[in-house]
Parts: C-alpha cells; structure tokens; sequence
C-alpha cells in the first residue's frame, strides 16, 4: 500500500528529521522493516544534470556562473549551499550545510573508507559490531576499490577499483622508497560510491568526467537516488520537502517525544504526529535540534566532543613526467589515491591522534594547482609541462577534543524562523599544529623521495595555516554506556527519552583520520534496525 | 497539509551505459554568440581598450609552436566577462590598468600603444612583469591581474581546452586507464 500523504496516517511509526546520509538510509532500513516513516527534509528536491552537473563547454557555462557570484565555469550542487547560517568563533571555523533533497550526499566526493578495529578500541563498540552493516552499505552504496589488506582500514565488498595516474605513483614511490629505510606507512588507491559496474539501484555506470560535485548522471550515490526511492517503492515512505522541523513536541512529563512542527513552503506551522523520532539533521544542527528543545540532555554532553577534519596542502611536481601528453586525467575527480598507515601501530609521542592524506594529480584546465613564474613561451610551456606533471597532497587530521571546540546556542542571532542559531566553537591546540607540521614534513619528504620537488607547502605551521573540514563535524551526540557522559546508547537511543533516536554521524566518540559517511551509513542502518527491534518488542512507548 | 508539500519520487530509471546516460541528461539552455565566438559584443571593454587588452594578453600567451595564442583564443572576450561581472572595484582596476599602460607607453614612445610594433609593447610587459610576486608599481599591479585572467581565459577558451591541452577528460569513457607506464611503477 501507498502512503504518501500524511493525512492518511496520523500517527506514523517513525518521524525522521533530515534526508542527508543517516536519514536517507534510516527512511530505506525501517521501512523494509514494515513501519511506516515519514521523512521531513527542509530543502527541495534538486535534479542531477538540471539543477546542477551540466556538462556544457567552459566558454558556454562561464558568463551564467559569472553572473550568479562563481568564477569557475565547472558547476556542482555544492554551490547551492546555504550561506550565513551560523555563528563562528575562534580560528575560523565553518560548517557546510546543503538544504535539499539527500543534503550534502548531493555534493560529496564518494570516499567511503570503513573504520578499522584499531578506531574501535576507544568505541562502546566493536569493529566486529559494525562490519556486517560496512558489507551491506558498500554492496548498497556500489563502492569501488582495491583488496589492499591493510589491517585498521579493512577491504570491503568492493566493485572493480579504478586506478591512479602517472605522478600518484611518483608518490607512492617515494612513500616506497621510505618504507625501506623504516618508515610505516601505506599508499593506495582510493574507494569511492560510485558505479563501475551494474548495480541493482539502477543508476548508471560512472564515466569519468571528474565533475563529481555534483554527478550529472547520479552514478555517484546519493540518498536521494539509491535508499528514497527505495523506501518509497515500500509504499511506506512519506517524504515531506521544504518541510523544516521547528519543534520537538513532547509528552506533558517529557519522558517522550509524540512527533515534530514544522514549517511548510507557504510559512505554515503543521504538526507531524509519530511513535518515534530519528534526527538525522547532521552533527550541527542535531546538537543544536536537542539544545532548542532542552532534550536529551541530563548528561550535559549535548554539543560538546566537537571533532572534524584539519589540514594543509602541499604540492609537488615530478620531472619524470613533464613530456607527457595528458589528454584525459579526469577520472572519478581528482584524489585517486590515500596516504594511510600513519601511526596506527604506534601511536605519536606528539600528538593523541593520527591523518591520512588524499592525494590527486593530472592535467586538469578547471583545477590549475600550478602558476609559473613569467610570460611567454616559455610560461606556456611550462603551465602545460608543471600541471600535467603535478600531484597534490591533502592532509586529513583529526582534531584533538577539547573543551574548546563545541557548539552552543547564539543568543543574539536568530534564524528565519526565530530561533537561536548554532555558535560553532573552533580553537587549534597545539597538538593539532604539531600534528600538520609533521604532516608537511612528511608529504615534502615522500615527494623529493620519489624523485620531485615541492612548488607549494605551507612551510613552518601555525594556527593561521590550518584549514578547516567543515563538512566532517561529528560528536556532539556522543554514544556511550553511561548516560551521564554520554547522549546516545550504543543502539544511537537517547539515555533520557527511549523513543528519540540519532542515524548521524553526531554519534561517533572518537574520529579517527577517515572519512565519515560510510561509517554514518553502516551506523545508522544499524541504528534503524535496533530501533525497529525495540519498537516491535514494545520498548518505546 | 498542502498536497503540493509533498513529493512523490519516480521509481529509478533502467540502467544506461555511460555514454547513453551522458546523452540522455537534460542540458540547460544555452544562448550564444559565446566568448571566443565571432558576433560576441562587448560588454565593459572599450573599443579602446579591447586592442589593448587583446595585445597584452597575447605577449603573455602567444601563438607557437605548441598551439595558437590567446589573441586566437579571443581570450579578451573572456577578460570583458571577468570584468563586466567583477563589480566595480575590479572594473576600475583594469580601467586604471590600461590607463597606466598608456601613459607608460606615451611616456616611452609618444603614442598609444595599438600603435606601437610589438618588440616595442613586449618592452613595457618586460616591465610590467619585472617584480611579479612582490609587486611595487601601478603596472607591476595591473600585471599580476592581466596574467591570472589572461590565463583563466585561455583555459576556458576552445583554442585554449582543445588546442593547447588537446584536452578530452569532458567526453564520457567506459574506463579509466590511469598510470599503465612500468617505468613509473618501478621503485
Ligand atoms: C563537497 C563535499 C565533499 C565531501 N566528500 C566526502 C567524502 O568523500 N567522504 C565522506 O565520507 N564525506 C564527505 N563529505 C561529508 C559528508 O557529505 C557529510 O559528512 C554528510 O553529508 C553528513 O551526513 P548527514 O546526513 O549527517 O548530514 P547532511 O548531509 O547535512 O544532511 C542533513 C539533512 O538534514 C536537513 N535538516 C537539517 N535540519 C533540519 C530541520 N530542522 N528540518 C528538516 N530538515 C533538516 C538538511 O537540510 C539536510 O538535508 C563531503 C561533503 C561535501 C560538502
Ligand atoms: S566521474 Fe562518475 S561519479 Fe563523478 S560526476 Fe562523472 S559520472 Fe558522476
């Protein structure tokens, strides 16, 4: 049976807030199941190749973005984002949020990396506990990848792998050559969720364009077009767009939640009744969501644990390959390859946690990374021979947790419906410098080893240099077994109201260097099922 | 409740090659003449200041023997745009840009520069580009500018994508063939 319109059920089974990674798939989980979910999403639908992902010229595409404030003629969904939405203290901090359909799984650039049993160790859970929802998020998703054997970033249920250029192979040389004299570390090719092959979704296969931003064709997965409409051929998903959750509602004693307000495209206040409640608005907004609503909370951890991404860039050219014609180093978008195996078997004396760093090469005319000194001939020489002979090298670190990093309510600024923005709280310590100034170290030294030399480094590091990731928040929701420490259980139940659950990546206590999202889906998935469980044996009302 | 809040989604599409797929999506509606294209008008360049611009972004990329040059490319249609949608305090910089390569060449010469030989206009670039990263004079200035957009022109351009990068990462592949060189592989 079809349900999609909410009149027909007062009172759904489960409300989830936010469509992004952790809602796309709860909607997809819980409805196999047989309950019936309305998923609420404050933005619009956004189609691939129509609202974002032409594949126009460059001189057809550049007076239309110039005209809408872009000055690159490549467009992605990420241009779409909300702009000036919260408040940032500190060293410059950021928070990407992309209001639409999928959120930012519209944008993303397909890393799915599992954690490995090494991240766990410092989890109420285990590596064990959450592989079998890694195997079924990378058959799901279409992950692409190598068997590299690594023993804290584990091989997946991989399609065939797609592989590196010419100069990531001058860098895993060089990372080779230092292996030899001791050093430990890893270097492989990159896994992305993106179709190599058929896939039970429908979505078409990749073909290497490298506009991943935002993929015209939907080979990239997405949660608008892999678990929706999957959850929606159930019959048991009521999906609700422009729709923004403005309220928790709650019983008289708050032990419950019953279901949410929301505002519609026209202003209007509508009220959505429900038996359960999933957030899934991502690890700013949900914290921000719990704060509003004053739920959830005894612990006092609402918001707090705050972590992400950090780096710098730094950049070599390889002379080996400047003779090289390159006519198409597009591929599945620039990094085709990962600097892994940093300090997983023996931690820094230097600083508590460890990074990985992305690495990309190519002759790409959108993405220059090199500007000669000079004009002429010989500047035209060499802008063609540097960037063909390029490769470029992403430092990903993870923040050290600290009582200054966290997210609060703003009491001065208010958004478009009256309430508090979300203050995003960022200040480097000195371990996070002390962790890029080994990551710059290391990078420049792997670059002259494999027989390059370094165009672009940030040299000697301070706070100043640091960038931030400001699209890989993540613990402010913390799981845990004492709920006077921590927000969520290990089901992602909250401690306090037992029918309030959280499917984002709010929930992880730890970061480790990897990226978030195949981890947020294979949680939240697991999230979703334990949820249904409880809901089925009666536990939640 | 609005019926129009709702969105029902169509069930996925069947599975298309790539190539099929790349077809098939919806462009968006173009309308030329483009920048590099015969009949684009001009819309902040003056038609003083077009030659200008067109010469000294040809010193900065001209034509050789890897490839035709940015006065082939048109990139000074590209330089109008980059301009024209820059907003004022960008405009003004290369009103004052040109301004000042006038004055120099008048300095120099006693004549505008359209009407100096090139040796002569490839002189005062000499200049222009003398202290480029740490730049001191209005020209220095308008140098750093001129080269960015001259080659963000160029790159944007068909000469520049087809002819100077004999680029073809925008036509869709079934594969990807990467690094296939043994030489690099060997550590
Ligand atoms: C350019 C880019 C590249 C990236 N690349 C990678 C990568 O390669 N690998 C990786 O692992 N990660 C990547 N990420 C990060 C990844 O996209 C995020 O970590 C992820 O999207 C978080 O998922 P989420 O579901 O928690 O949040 P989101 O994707 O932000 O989704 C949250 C949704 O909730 C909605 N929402 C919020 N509040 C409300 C409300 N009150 N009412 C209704 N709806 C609400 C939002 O509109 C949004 O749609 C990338 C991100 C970007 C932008
Ligand atoms: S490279 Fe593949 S996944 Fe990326 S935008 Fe192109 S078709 Fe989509």
């Amino acid at each position: 049976m079809w349900s999609n319109d909410p009149m027909a059920a007062t009172v759904y089974d489960i409300c989830i807030v936010g469509s992004g990674f952790g809602g796309g798939i709860s909607a997809y989980a819980l409805t196999q199941l047989g309950l019936k979910v309305a998923l609420l999403e404050a933005g619009g639908r956004l189609r691939a190749g129509v609202d974002y992902g032409h594949h126009l010229k460059p001189w057809e595409m550049l007076e239309r973005r110039l005209a809408a404030g872009f000055t690159s003629p490549v467009d992605s969904a990420w241009d779409l984002r909300e702009k000036d939405h919260f408040t940032g203290v500190g060293d410059r901090p950021d928070h990407g949020w992309l209001k639409a359909l999928g959120g930012r799984s519209l944008c993303w650039a397909g890393h799915s990396l599992r954690f490995g049993p090494g991240d766990y160790k410092r989890w109420p859970i285990s590596y064990d506990d959450v592989a079998p929802y890694y195997t079924r998020a990378e058959k799901f998703m279409g992950v692409y990848g190598y068997k590299d054997g690594l023993w804290n970033m584990p091989d997946g249920a991989f399609s065939k792998g797609v592989p590196m250029r010419c100069a990531e192979m001058m860098l895993k040389r060089g990372v080779e050559r230092l292996k030899k004299k001791g050093a430990r570390m890893e270097f492989v090719a990159q896994r992305k969720a993106m179709l190599m092959e058929r896939h039970p979704s429908g979505r078409p296969l990749c073909h290497f364009c490298g506009k991943c931003g935002g993929c015209c064709v939907d080979a990239k997965y997405t949660s608008a077009n892999t678990p929706i409409p999957a959850a929606m051929r159930t019959g048991r998903l009521t999906v609700l767009t422009d729709a923004a959750m403005t309220r928790i509602l709650k019983t008289q004693d708050g032990r419950l939640v019953t279901g949410v307000e929301y505002t519609n495209s026209k202003g209007q206040t509508e009220r959505l009744m429900a038996k359960a409640l999933v957030l899934s608005c991502n690890s700013i907004e949900t914290p921000r969501q719990l704060l509003l609503n004053n739920l959830a909370n005894s612990s006092g951890q609402v918001g707090k644990n705050l972590t992400s991404h950090f780096g710098v860039h730094v950049i070599g050219v390889f002379n080996d390959l400047i003779d090289r014609r390159a006519p198409n180093d597009e591929g599945t978008g620039y990094y085709h390859s990962l600097l892994t195996g940093l300090y997983w078997d023996e931690p820094s004396k230097e600083f508590e946690n460890t990074y990985q760093v992305q690495c990309g090469a190519g002759l790409l005319p959108w993405r220059l990374v090199s500007t000669p000194r000079g004009y002429g001939s010989a500047f035209k020489k060499s802008v063609y021979e540097e960037n063909a002979a390029q490769a470029g090298m992403n430092m990903q670190g993870t923040l050290v947790q600290s009582p200054r990093k966290f997210v609060d309510l703003d009491s001065d600024k208010k958004d478009r419906f009256g309430q508090p923005r979300v203050r995003v709280h960022l200040h480097y310590e000195d371990e996070d410098i002390r962790m890029a100034q080994d990551a710059v170290n290391r990078c420049e030294e792997i670059i002259q080893a494999g027989g390059g030399r370094v165009v672009a480094t940030p040299g000697r590091i301070d706070a100043s240099k640091l960038i931030i990731d400001y699209n890989h928040w993540v613990g402010t929701t913390r799981m845990g077994t004492d709920p006077r420490t921590s927000v969520v259980n290990t089901d992602g139940q909250s401690h306090d109201v037992k029918n309030l659950f959280v499917g984002d990546a709010s929930v992880f206590p730890r970061y480790p260097e990897k990226n978030p999202t195949l981890t947020n889906v294979a949680l939240s998935w697991r999230m979703a099922e334990r949820l249904a469980e409880k809901m089925k044996r009666g536990e939640l009302a | 409740m609005e019926r129009r809040d709702l969105f029902k989604i169509i069930a996925a599409t069947p599975v298309l090659e790539a190539g099929q797929a790349l077809a098939q999506h919806q462009h968006a509606s173009t309308t030329g003449p483009f920048p590099g294209e015969t009949g684009y008008k001009m819309k902040f360049l003056t038609s003083a200041e077009e030659p200008v611009i067109d010469r000294l972004a040809d010193i900065i990329i001209p034509a050789d023997s890897r490839s035709p040059g940015a006065h082939d490319a048109r990139v000074v249609h590209f330089i109008d745009l980059f301009a024209h949608y820059g907003g004022p305090a960008i405009q003004q910089r290369w009103r004052d840009g040109v301004a000042a390569v006038e004055t120099e060449s008048k300095r120099r010469h006693g004549k505008a520069f359209a009407s100096l030989d090139r040796a002569a206009q490839e002189a005062i670039v000499a200049t222009m580009a003398s202290n480029e990263g740490n730049p001191g004079t209005a020209l220095e200035h308008f140098f750093a500018l001129l080269k960015q957009r001259t080659l963000d022109g160029f790159r944007y351009s068909r000469v520049g994508l087809d002819a100077y990068f004999g680029y073809k990462g925008d036509i869709p592949s079934r594969e990807f063939v990467g690094c296939n060189h043994p030489e690099h592989q060997r550590v």
